[in-house]
């Protein structure tokens, strides 16, 4: 069976016996959730097909729209609130450029994993409209936040599973599971503006954030029905 | 009566016997008394009550120039006589006398009439009655040579005769209670017998009479010489009115002299007026008819030479005569005058006038005495003073009478008048003033005519009054004009009573005056007294039906309607020998009256009657009382001895066996019966005397409360055995009861003769002789036949019917035999028969009877039944799924599942045939020992029967045995449907049953032969893409079939996984 991307499907099957005076029936239920969503890495919005479509978003001149879908969170309110889409262009390339998960903490990778999520939402079915064709709005696809796969960076922006499996629920509240919107909404709200203190600068929270952003970046989230 | 001997010469004779009488009258003997009446003859003595209807018009009867002093029938009574009689009237009186006997023949007999005569009361001496006249038959009778119709309506026979056998009148002193002496006759009857004789005559009351001591006059009759057997009063009220009362009516009216009394001095004549009146009328209030009266008045006046220069006295004697009869009077007058030199009383004048007869009923002038004196020798006052004496035709003095008047001017109580004149006096102007008024306002009065017609005018409220004039109450004025000498006018006038039947009184007065030329005048006065009061009479006629030896009294009483207490009680007295008498009552008032009798011991009671008197019967109206004799009851009776000899019986049953036992019951079984009846030689007892005892009542009314008693001289107790047993019967008119009476014995009775009384007794109350009659029978028990009680006996069997009669003659015991076969017994009991042989005497129909019981017991078939159940297996089912991998799938791609169906199946139970079987014992009087009990089921079936304990079973009597029983098959029933069998088997010689076996059935069928279902199909469904067939399972074969594409059988059944 295949299901579409980013949604889960119960699939029932029922056996049924019958003779003179017997009925009965016997059903069992299958769930198959499909995690390709149609999400792209941080590397795609550093290149020229990513800068490309932010700069495009429009409107052409002032204040992109995009520079204010931004503002909403903190770790993003270091960008000028009046920047066109080439300034937040520029914003996005110099954000995943530095992005770096080493040292005391690991705001960096973070901010570029939160902010690569955040443009798949606002360009995934979001307000950004659907230029990169996910077949499901992002920012309303549910995670499972019990079953986060650890993910191995590459320096190209992507990333693969470990084939470790995390809970990254302490990351965001407590919930076990939450749409993708929900997700960038409280991980905002645990940074100060433009994202310097975050998780009150705790590495191992940092790092259960970065990876559910980073297992959504690469299409590896697991789905929640 | 007759025209040849007037009352008057008899009183002259009379009065000679009286001078005899009062000194030899003594003896209390009817002079030329002989012979008493029979017994057969009733006589009735009756006298004319004057209700004011007769006048000098209408009475007496004159008949050929012959007076008759007779009354209308209807005015003839047995009582009171009224108050309207005057004295010197004669009062008729009548004998009405009746002979009841039978046969030819004449009777004669003596009577006595009697009046009361004189009495003397503190040395005054009055007379009532002082003439007795012959009695004579009817005088009027032309049918009896009389000259017209009969004065009596019951008219005399022409057999009949009457004579005074007695020297005239009589007088007799001390017959009669309060009066010195009676006046009598003794009369002689001679009559043919079964005749009715009325014969008339009158007693004539004495000037006087109205001073008689006591309230009545009695006229007598007696029917002895001794005056004392068949006495008959009829009493005349008296009444002297010495009490001043104005409104009196002295009764008899009396005879009176009265004068008016005038002087004149200086006149050339004197004139005087004088007047003649009647003194009275009377209307009977309770006759509407009587509404008028006719009387005359007249006014004389008279022109006396005066003496110039003298003084001229003139006095008027008059005669009032209240009677019916003329009177004569011999009248002289004297004036005296007052002599001036001495004052001495000097007569000086007289006159006198004899035999100057007063017209009846008139007050009438009979003497004018005028004297002369001077005045210068004689001054007033002036007295005058008349004696007149009344004479018989004879110039025999019936009594005198006196009257005085005086003129005094200083005395006040002298009316005579005193008058000086002119002299200027030839001629004289006479007026008459007439006037009516009564209590009652009913009165007025009319002028009719005057005699002579013509003279002077009558003036009315200052209008002419026309002749004959119209009814008024005055005052009417007559005026004569002037008249020059002597003379006198006639008013015949009439006073009517409206509305008629008004009680009133009142007074018809005239004043007539002269007046001279002179203007002296002169007048007198005439007032009629006016009565209208209610005259009743109730007659009370007593008849009774059988005549009494001796006379019998009955008493009535006359109470008010609504009143308690008698207006009158009198009594009407039966005479010896007659049957009937009455009398008049004549003082009632009018009214309803209820009129009683005592009841006469010996005479039936009488019922109340009503009577009114009112002006619808003018008063006058009788009642009947027709009274029948009472007798006693009497009482006869009969009586028969007699007594009972009383037989006892007895009788036994007896049969050959008691019980039978068989298997038949049509076939029966026969028992034989013997029945044996005695009896004794008998006891005598029951002594009675029986019979009948009737009172019998002759009188016409029933008997009530009789009590009639039965006795006897033997030793018995009676009594009488109706319905009240002899208490307070009623015995009815002219009939009788009879009742049925016993007499009793407790041994034989001692001795053997008797004699049986029978008594009545009544109350007195009905008036019979006696209360109480007896009647008796005698008899004697020796020879009497005994009654023979149950001297037979019909003995009667339940099954032998009618055995027959035995008597006392016959031997004893007498006995009869019989046998008798029960069939149609029910089966499976012992039926028992009652078998009853009874005897029944004849006469007391007394019962004796003996039973024998027997039982025929008859044996029935076991009955077998059983049930049926059957068992067969069940086949249940489960079904199970998986899937792999199963849960939540993440995919990136397709992904594919791996689906596992299992479908078993469990079979519980077996097939089997199984149930209980009851053999019944329908038999209550014995067990069935030794039965065998099997079971099997239809032939080919595959199953197998076995019956637990089915050996020698005993199955006890009204009992039954259940035993369990199963069928079993090794494999699937073959049938699956058919019949399951039971048999039973006995002895059935044993135990007397028609059959030795029974069997009973019960169908049975495995339908279905299976629970559940044995084959089932498998479907499957994926992803609501619709059903697809994975494969069909047989249980029974374990053979899955129709597998689905892709589906692989991983395992057989009984658990087929696809």
């Amino acid at each position: 069976v295949t299901v579409t991307g980013g949604t889960c499907s119960a699939i029932p099957n029922t056996a049924t016996i019958s003779g003179t005076g017997l009925t009965t029936s016997v059903t069992v239920t299958v769930t198959v959730c499909n995690t390709k969503t149609g999400a792209l890495t941080m590397g795609f919005w550093q290149n020229k097909n990513g800068q490309a479509i932010i700069t495009n978003s429009g409107p052409k001149t002032g204040t992109c729209a995009l520079t204010t879908w931004l503002e909403q969170y903190a770790p993003f309110q270091d960008l000028s609130p009046i920047s066109t889409c080439a300034q937040v262009a520029t914003y996005v390339y110099n954000i995943i450029k530095v992005a770096n998960a080493s040292g005391a903490s690991m705001n960096a990778m973070l901010k570029a994993q939160m902010l690569a999520t955040a443009l798949d939402v606002y360009f995934g079915g979001g307000p950004g409209g659907n230029p990169i064709g996910v077949p499901t709005a992002i920012g309303g696809i549910k995670i499972d936040l019990t079953k986060v796969c650890s993910m191995i960076d590459s320096s190209n922006g992507t990333g693969t599973c470990s084939g470790t499996y995390l809970i990254t629920s302490s990351a965001f509240g407590g919930a076990t599971s939450g749409t993708v919107s929900f997700l960038l909404s409280y991980a905002a709200s645990q940074s100060n503006a433009g994202g310097s203190v975050w998780y009150a600068q705790n590495k191992t929270v940092q790092g259960l954030a970065k990876n559910t952003f980073d297992s959504i970046n690469n299409q590896a989230a697991t789905i929640a029905p | 009566m007759g025209p040849s001997l007037s009352p008057y010469i008899r009183f002259f004779l009379i009065c000679c016997w009286v001078t005899l009488a009062a000194t030899s009258a003594f003896g209390q003997t009817a002079q030329n008394f002989a012979i008493s009446p029979p017994s057969s003859v009733n006589i009735t003595l009756q006298g004319c009550r004057n209700d004011g209807t007769l006048s000098p018009a209408n009475f007496p009867i004159i008949i050929n120039g012959t007076p008759y002093y007779i009354c209308p029938d209807k005015m003839y009574t047995t009582g009171n006589l009224g108050k309207n009689w005057a004295e010197l009237d004669n009062v008729p009186f009548r004998l009405i006398v009746s002979d009841g006997s039978k046969g030819s023949g004449s009777l004669t007999y003596n009577v006595v009439v009697a009046g009361d005569n004189i009495d003397v009361q503190s040395g005054t001496q009055h007379t009532g009655y002082f003439v007795v006249s012959p009695p004579e038959a009817d005088p009027g009778c032309q049918s009896k040579g009389g000259p017209g119709p009969c004065l009596a309506q019951d008219q005399t026979d022409s057999s009949c005769a009457v004579s005074v056998v007695s020297a005239g009148d009589q007088i007799v002193s001390g017959i009669t209670g309060g009066t010195d002496t009676t006046i009598y006759e003794t009369l002689q009857i001679t009559q043919n017998r079964g005749t009715t004789c009325v014969f008339d005559y009158f007693q004539t009351l004495a000037l006087g009479s109205h001073f008689f001591n006591g309230s009545n006059l009695q006229a007598y009759k007696f029917e002895d010489a001794g005056f004392s057997v068949g006495k008959q009063t009829v009493p005349l009220p008296v009444n002297a009115c010495s009490n001043s009362n104005p409104q009196c009516q002295p009764s008899p009216a009396p005879q009176g002299l009265s004068k008016t009394m005038g002087a004149s001095e200086g006149q050339g004549n004197v004139w005087t007026v004088a007047k003649a009146a009647p003194t009275s009328a009377t209307f009977n209030a309770c006759n509407l008819n009587d509404t008028s009266k006719n009387l005359s008045v007249v006014v004389t006046w008279t022109e006396t030479p005066g003496a110039p220069g003298l003084i001229t006295i003139t006095t008027n004697v008059y005669e009032t005569n209240p009677a019916l009869v003329p009177v004569t009077v011999n009248v002289t007058d004297t004036i005296n005058a007052t002599k001036i030199a001495d004052s001495s009383t000097v007569q000086v004048g007289t006159a006198s006038a004899s035999g100057v007869t007063v017209a009846p009923q008139m007050t009438q002038l009979v003497l004018t005495d005028t004297a002369t004196v001077d005045p210068s020798l004689y001054t007033t006052p002036f007295s005058d003073h008349a004696d007149a004496t009344v004479v018989d035709s004879g110039n025999n003095s019936l009594g005198s009478l006196t009257a005085d008047a005086c003129i005094d001017p200083s005395n006040a109580s002298c009316t005579g008048t005193f008058t000086q004149g002119s002299g200027s006096d030839n001629s004289a102007d006479v007026t008459d003033t007439e006037s009516v008024s009564d209590t009652a306002g009913a009165l007025t009065f009319s002028v009719q005519d005057t005699v002579p017609s013509g003279l002077g005018s009558f003036t009315f409220n200052n209008n002419s009054y026309m002749l004959p004039g119209s009814a008024i109450v005055g005052p009417l004025l007559w005026d004569s004009d002037s008249v020059s000498a002597r003379g006198s006018i006639q008013f015949d006038k009439t006073v009517y009573l409206n509305p008629a039947g008004t009680a009133t009184t009142g007074d018809l007065t005239d004043t007539a005056t002269v007046t001279a030329s002179d203007s002296k005048t002169n007048s007198d006065s005439a007032d009629v007294k006016i009565t209208s009061a209610p005259v009743t009479k109730l007659t009370i006629n007593k008849t009774i039906d059988q005549a009494s030896q001796n006379d019998l009294t009955f008493t009535f009483h006359v109470v008010p309607s609504g009143g308690n207490t008698d207006a009158a009680t009198p009594q009407v007295t039966i005479k010896a020998g007659q049957t009937s008498g009455s009398i008049d009552v004549t003082t009632l008032a009018p009214g309803a009256y209820t009129v009683s009798e005592d009841t006469l011991q010996g005479w039936q009671p009488q019922a109340s009657q009503n009577a009114t008197l009112s002006t619808d019967n003018t008063c006058t109206t009788s009642v009947e009382f027709d009274n029948k004799s009472v007798q006693d009851l009497s009482v006869t009776k009969d009586a028969a001895p007699g007594f009972n000899r009383t037989y006892t019986w007895g009788i036994t049953k007896s049969v050959d066996q008691t019980t039978i036992d068989i298997s038949n019951p049509s076939t029966g079984a026969t028992f034989n019966y013997t029945v044996s009846v005695t009896h004794d030689s008998g006891t005598d007892g029951g002594w009675a005397v029986t019979g009948n005892i009737t009172v019998s009542n002759p009188n016409p009314v029933a008997f009530t409360g009789v009590d009639v008693m039965d006795a006897i001289d033997n030793g018995g107790n009676c009594s009488i055995s109706d319905q009240s047993q002899g208490q307070n019967e009623t015995v009815p008119a002219n009939g009788s009861i009879q009742l049925p009476y016993k007499c009793t014995y407790t041994s034989v009775p001692s001795p053997s003769g008797f004699t049986n009384t029978a008594t009545a007794t009544w109350p007195s109350s009905f008036g019979a002789p006696d209360t109480t009659k007896s009647g008796t029978a005698t008899g004697t028990f020796s020879g009497v036949s005994p009654t023979i009680v149950d001297g037979s006996v019909t003995v009667t069997d339940t099954f032998g019917g009618s055995l027959g009669t035995v008597s006392y003659t016959d031997s004893s015991p007498k006995t009869f035999k019989y046998s008798h076969t029960f069939t149609g017994d029910p089966a499976g009991t012992c039926t028992k028969h009652d078998n009853t042989a009874t005897f029944t005497t004849n006469s007391t129909q007394s019962t004796g009877s003996d039973t024998k019981e027997v039982q025929v017991c008859v044996g029935a078939d076991l009955s077998v039944s059983k049930t049926v159940a059957v068992t067969t297996p069940t086949y249940s089912w489960t079904l199970t799924k998986s899937v792999s991998p199963n849960g939540t799938l993440e995919q990136s791609g397709s992904t594919t599942l791996k689906y596992t169906v299992t479908a078993s199946y469990t079979k519980t139970g077996s097939w089997t045939v199984y149930g209980t079987i009851t053999v019944a014992n329908p038999n209550n009087w014995e067990d069935i020992k030794g039965v065998t009990v099997t079971d099997a089921l239809d032939t080919g079936s595959n199953g197998v029967c076995v019956v637990t304990g089915g050996s020698n079973v005993t199955v006890p009597k009204s009992g039954s045995v259940t035993l369990n029983y199963s069928c079993t098959y090794s494999a699937v029933p073959s049938p699956t449907s058919g019949t399951n069998t039971v048999t039973a088997t006995w002895t059935a010689a044993t135990f007397f049953t028609p059959h030795g076996t029974q069997s009973g059935t019960a169908p049975y069928a495995f339908s279905p032969p299976t629970s559940g279902p044995t084959t089932v199909t498998i479907t499957d469904n994926f992803n609501n893409g619709g059903n697809t067939t994975l494969g069909v399972i047989n249980a029974l074969t374990n053979v899955v079939t129709s597998l689905g594409s892709g589906v692989t059988l991983t395992s057989a059944p009984p658990t087929p996984t696809l």
